[in-house]
């Protein structure tokens, strides 16, 4: 046997990782009738699958080297199947949050003011707000199902194993749940964090820095932690409490809860600082307060408009200028200053109640007054009432209406009038504790009473109501009472208006 | 209920339109005489109308005893004034079910049309 004899006229090469069998035929090779049952029989040896498909390609092979035989031919004769491999699961936020997120987001969802996609002509930059906040089952994205991957064939049909998709485990806690369907949303209120496959909704906001353009207003379902100030013209809102670490300015803070002022407030007349329960604060200079509960100062409220639903806790604090309604008791280290400035405090009063009050007043008098007018024509109209013109008749019968429709006005206006001065009543308390002094200028509203503090009173002492509705003042180291009017010029505020109304008149 | 107010005054349906809220009765349509009336009950179908007497293009009870033409049995009650009482039997012959004399007062007023539409539904 020659050596050409010896060698095989076929080339076989399988490549591609098993997915492709490439024969190649030698040039030269003289393959004679049995050429496709020979290239057949190497594939065999190789273990390669010799399918009609296989078939016709070595036909085709050999056609073409018989074609040429003086050149060498090569073709892929068996392809395999790629394996498809699977998809893992993955996370698609929604587009509100997708923004902040491929910023630089800290722990309390904050990003940089440069990540937040705002168009500077048309927003108002105290609005801007580099938090993601949503509502209780606001959609926060959807989690998608890891796709199976299907398993690819070698040419010698062995299976080529695909890939499976992963599903993506989310770390979350109660504040998000995911729907059978996948999506994902917010099972409570609060401000978005997500890091990576972590994703929550948090009921108390930790503001790191100022509350300025850096975060824009606030207004947040929960707890709100500011760890510095609030700068000027900025609103902070919260559903629950506020604590705020540094100074807030000429802003605006608004707790559904308690408000805490741990560095005080500075307001330049401007803005409001409000709570429906307890504000503590390290001292108030020119704000405009309402405590719906108790105010607790712990150093000076100057020229501030205060009031407090319940009592005013402050006996280390100075109230110097401005006006302070307290509905209940009231300790205070000091009240007025030595250089007399006009300083009002009214006990026993709820300030918005009295506001209230005074405009229904207002209105009660409008009110009384149309009635008349309309009762004395009405009454005119009525001693000819046998002989009235259809334009009388008809002007009587819109005067009866109007004074059905006035008097309903009066008997409500009287009754809500009432009703508000007796509900504030109740809770209502003529209690003023002064430690150390009350100085000249200052001007105690005692219920019905008006005190002027003409001369310095020293503390400890109390001033309050005898039983027979009188304001006396109590020393409390010699437990000894007398008549507020020892002390202080005092008027009765009904004769005072009295009088007022008689001058006017 | 849907109730047509007729009346030249706006000042009086005003005051109508008062006492049958208070009745309860918001559904209210208005038309300033009686052919504006003519033009709106086709579309609006009251259940009960008030009708003044003397109103400018087509007086109450021209607008009447054109309704009855079409409809004989919505209720109507007629607003006059002591002047017009002695026509009362005129209008009520063309088919006004009640009338009311001006001046009248909300509780009056609120008393007739209670009593008409008893009588309607008895």
């Amino acid at each position: 046997m020659s050596d050409a004899h010896e060698q095989s006229p076929f080339i076989v090469n399988i490549r591609e990782g098993g997915l492709e069998c490439e024969v190649t035929v030698r040039a030269g090779m003289d393959l004679e009738s049995t050429g496709e049952a020979n290239c057949q029989g190497e594939l065999r040896d190789l273990e390669i699958e010799i399918t009609s498909d296989v078939n016709k390609r070595i036909a085709a092979l050999i056609l073409l080297h018989e074609t040429d035989k003086e050149q060498e031919h090569r073709l892929v004769v068996a392809i395999g199947q790629e394996p498809q491999h699977g998809e893992d699961g993955r996370l698609e936020l929604n587009t509100k949050l997708v923004g902040p997120i491929d910023s630089d987001i800290d722990e309390s969802g904050c990003n940089s003011a440069d990540a937040v996609l705002v168009h500077a002509d048309d927003v108002d930059h105290y609005d801007r707000s580099a938090f993601i906040l949503v509502e209780a089952g606001e959609s926060l994205g959807t989690l998608h199902d890891p796709v199976s991957g299907v398993d690819g064939r070698s040419v010698k049909g062995e299976t080529i194993a695909a890939k499976q998709g992963k599903a993506l485990v989310l770390n979350m806690d109660e504040s998000v749940v995911v729907k059978s369907c996948g999506a994902i949303e917010a099972a409570m209120s609060g401000v978005v964090v997500v890091e990576g496959k972590k994703i929550r909704v948090l009921q108390k906001l930790d503001v790191h820095g100022n509350v300025d353009f850096h975060t824009g207003n606030i207004d947040f379902p929960g707890d709100v932690v500011i760890n510095k100030g609030v700068k000027d013209c900025f609103i902070v809102q919260a559903s629950r409490d506020i604590v705020i670490r540094g100074l807030v300015e000429a802003a605006s803070i608004y707790a559904g809860r308690d408000l805490e002022l741990l560095g005080g407030g500075a307001c330049r007349e401007k803005g409001e600082l409000s709570a429906d329960r307890d504000i503590k604060a390290r001292y108030l200079n020119e704000c405009d307060l309402r405590a719906g509960r108790n105010l607790i100062v712990d150093k000076e409220i100057i020229n501030a408009h205060v009031a407090v639903g319940a009592d005013l806790m402050a006996p280390n604090c100075t109230i110097i200028g401005g006006s302070t309604y307290v509905t209940g008791a009231c300790e205070i280290a000091e009240i007025g200053s030595e250089r007399n400035i006009p300083t009002e405090i009214t006990l026993g009063k709820e300030r918005e109640a009295a506001r209230l009050t005074t405009a229904a007043d207002d209105l009660l008098q409008t009110i009384q007054g149309k009635l008349a007018k309309s009762q004395g024509e009405h009454d005119q109209l009525q001693h000819n009432a046998a002989k009235l013109t259809p334009t009388q008749a008809e002007t009587m019968t819109e005067l009866q209406f109007e004074i059905g429709t006035y008097s309903r006005l009066e008997g409500t206006l009287s009754s809500a009038v009432s009703g508000m001065d007796q509900a504030v009543g109740k809770i209502a308390t003529v209690d003023l504790m002064v430690q150390k002094h009350m100085w000249r200028g200052v001007t105690i509203v005692l219920g019905d009473w008006e005190a002027f503090i003409e001369e310095p009173i020293k503390g400890p002492f109390r001033i309050s109501m005898d039983s027979h509705g009188k304001p006396i003042l109590t020393d409390l180291i010699s437990d000894s009472s007398v008549e507020l009017t020892a002390v202080a010029r005092v008027r009765s505020r009904i004769v005072a208006e009295g009088a007022d109304e008689a001058i006017a008149a | 209920m849907k109730i047509l107010l007729v009346d030249d005054s706006k000042t009086m349906r005003n005051i109508q339109k008062s006492v049958l809220s208070q009745l309860g009765y918001s559904e209210i349509e208005e038309a300033c005489d009686g052919v504006d009336a003519l033009s709106k009950v086709g579309a609006f179908m009251p259940e009960l109308l008030l009708v003044d007497w003397n109103m400018p293009n087509m007086d109450g009870l021209t607008f009447v005893k054109k309704y009855r033409q079409s409809d004989k049995s919505t209720p109507i009650i007629m607003v006059t004034t002591e002047t017009e009482r002695a026509r009362v039997v005129e209008a009520i012959k063309a088919g006004v079910n009640n009338y009311v004399v001006k001046p009248f007062t909300p509780d009056l007023l609120s008393q007739r049309i209670n009593e008409t539409l008893e009588k309607v539904a008895a």
